[in-house]
């Protein structure tokens, strides 16, 4: 399976489970994975169980500069605004 | 154990089986560049490509208008192999986690809008041939 996940702010394959040593970058594992992401990241899509891989890999492709600067470990973590108080 | 063997003989050119493929490939969105592949993935994806090729030569696989791959088995209905979409990969599910066969059979079932069954009883030469096409899509 060469389609690759966001992790840790780059594309990477899964390593084998480190107990098994079973693949786990595997077909259900990744569109499953590509899907549920697609699905909580777009306002609105077409029904997500009509969708084909290569949908789902076009919606994921377009996710995937968002989640690499998110996932990213060298990035600085956002500070939430304060907002200023109220004038009465 | 018995298996029963047929003369083979081409009804289709090398050339066009290749162009068929190509048409396949195309129409999948499949990624099939070597450059991309280990070596283990650039052999399996070189015995693949041969015995789609073998029996679109043969005659048993064709490519349809939508570039969709269409065997005929031996018994049976001709099968059309669609792109896996999200209720094909959510079929996986229903079988166990590590029984990948009955997976594999899951996934074949809903591209072919057949079941699992229809694999699960096929013989091994047509088997052959439709874990190839599945295989393309296991491995992009």
């Amino acid at each position: 399976m060469r389609t690759t996940l966001v992790r840790r702010g780059a594309d990477e394959r899964l390593p084998p489970d480190q107990q098994t040593g079973r693949q786990r970058h595997v077909l259900p594992v990744v569109y499953r994975e590509m899907m549920l992401q697609i699905c909580a990241d777009y306002h609105s899509l077409p029904d997500p169980l009509s969708l084909t891989m290569s949908q789902i890999r076009f919606f994921y492709d377009g996710l995937r500069p968002t989640l690499q600067k998110h996932t990213d470990p060298n990035s600085k973590p956002r500070t939430p605004r304060v907002p200023k108080p109220r004038r009465r | 154990m018995h298996e029963e063997h047929e003369e083979i003989t081409d009804v289709v050119a090398d050339d066009v089986a290749e162009r068929e493929f190509e048409r396949f490939v195309d129409a999948m969105d499949l990624d099939v560049e070597p450059a991309g592949m280990d070596e283990e993935d650039r052999r399996d994806f070189a015995s693949q490509r041969r015995v789609f090729l073998r029996a679109v030569k043969a005659g048993r696989l064709t490519v349809d208008e939508k570039g969709q791959p269409v065997y005929q088995p031996k018994t049976g209905e001709p099968l059309t192999f669609r792109e896996p979409d999200g209720a094909g990969l959510m079929e996986m599910d229903r079988a166990k986690e590590g029984k990948d066969v009955k997976k594999a059979y899951h996934l074949l079932g809903a591209m072919t809008q057949t079941g699992p069954k229809r694999f699960a009883n096929m013989k091994n030469r047509d088997l052959k041939v439709c874990q190839a096409i599945l295989a393309f899509f296991l491995g992009g």
